[in-house]
């Protein structure tokens, strides 16, 4: 029987990186989920994380967000975007607060529509909640996904920082 | 070949309900965890919706911060809870809810047995049929830094026949 839920490729930030990617993503599942567990190195309000995909630093990015921030409730949208804000406010340095995010990559492997990801994003101590949908406009695969910390700046992931990329075969 | 997506254990409630679920000895050979529940509840007097809560290891104590995003069908709210003494689940289906509804609920806990604080996120909804029906996002912290061993879920009176919990363990084995 096949695994329909197969982990792709984990990695552990073991000193401070500016920057992860995974690359040579195959091709052979549905949907990818990555799971993030995050503490950067910006002080008071953490970090963002940011993405591009298969290298494209066009304005082909756009996003709808809804957070929660204990006392009210904001939404925000961007279109035209050079890279996709995955998630605000990652743990702080110093810290053992570890901000979790779940990124959910739709039929990632088609050539014929643009691509569509899911965001859910708890930074319960330093931040907000957030769920967010996002639009990368190319119908190309998705082979590799960049990923990186800033907000005021370049900062880093800490290490403890974890991110796992699991491939879903509906098959 | 090991599987990614175990199930771990499983509960389900029988004739007049319990006041208290609990997952005792999880194994901590997973990197996450994913609770998966359909739970209704019975309290006197009646409840259309109510709170559940949850302990982890059996702490007590004030280490439990959340945020929440929810939505009723006639507006929006988000509240936070800091050094509570318990996890806070979404207002689920209570016995003053349409007679048969079930909450239902996800529960993701990440790296569960690391040396970290533990971070996870809640997805709920308590459904009925009438004008408001709660749907909720969550986002919390167990602030210390001792693997999770165990959990209890808390109801509102009891939780009623027929609700469910599911335990499953996520290996990240590459």
């Amino acid at each position: 029987m096949a695994k329909t839920y197969t982990p792709i490729t984990r990695t552990a930030i073991t000193s401070p990186t500016a920057s992860v990617t995974f690359s040579s993503i195959p091709q052979t599942y549905t949907d990818l989920v990555l799971i993030v567990s995050a503490n950067g190195s910006r002080a008071s309000l953490g970090g963002d994380i940011r993405c591009q995909l298969n290298s494209d630093t066009g304005a082909n990015y756009s996003y709808t967000m809804i957070q929660g921030l204990g006392s009210s409730v904001w939404n925000e949208r961007a279109s035209s975007q050079t890279y996709a804000n995955m998630a605000n406010n990652i743990g702080i340095p110093g810290s053992v607060d570890y901000t979790p995010t779940m990124m959910n990559f739709m039929n990632y492997s088609n050539t014929t529509t643009n691509k569509t990801i899911l965001t859910r994003h708890s930074g319960v101590v330093n931040g907000n909640i957030q769920a967010r949908i996002t639009l990368w406009s190319s119908t190309a695969a998705i082979s590799t996904i960049y990923l990186w910390n800033e907000a005021g700046g370049t900062n880093n992931f800490n290490p403890g920082t974890t991110f796992t990329l699991y491939g879903i075969k509906a098959a | 070949m090991a599987y990614t997506y175990s199930k771990i254990a499983t509960y389900t409630v029988g004739s007049g309900g319990i006041a208290n679920v609990s997952f005792l000895n999880i194994p901590q050979t997973y990197t996450d965890l994913i609770v998966k529940a359909s739970i209704r509840t019975v309290a006197t007097p009646a409840q259309i919706y109510a709170d559940t809560t949850f302990i982890i290891n059996g702490d007590t104590g004030s280490n439990y911060s959340l945020k929440f995003l929810r939505g009723s069908g006639s507006g929006t709210g988000s509240q936070s809870t800091t050094n509570g003494t318990a996890g806070y689940l979404t207002q689920l289906t209570g016995n003053g809810a349409t007679a048969n509804t079930f909450g239902n609920l996800e529960m993701y806990f990440y790296n569960y047995t690391s040396g970290n604080y533990k971070s996870f996120s809640a997805d709920g909804v308590g459904e009925n049929n009438g004008t408001t029906a709660y749907a909720e996002i969550t986002g919390e912290v167990w602030q210390r830094t001792d693997p999770i061993t165990s959990f209890s879920f808390n109801a509102t009176g009891v939780f009623a026949q027929y609700s469910t919990f599911h335990l499953y363990g996520i290996k990240a084995e590459v």
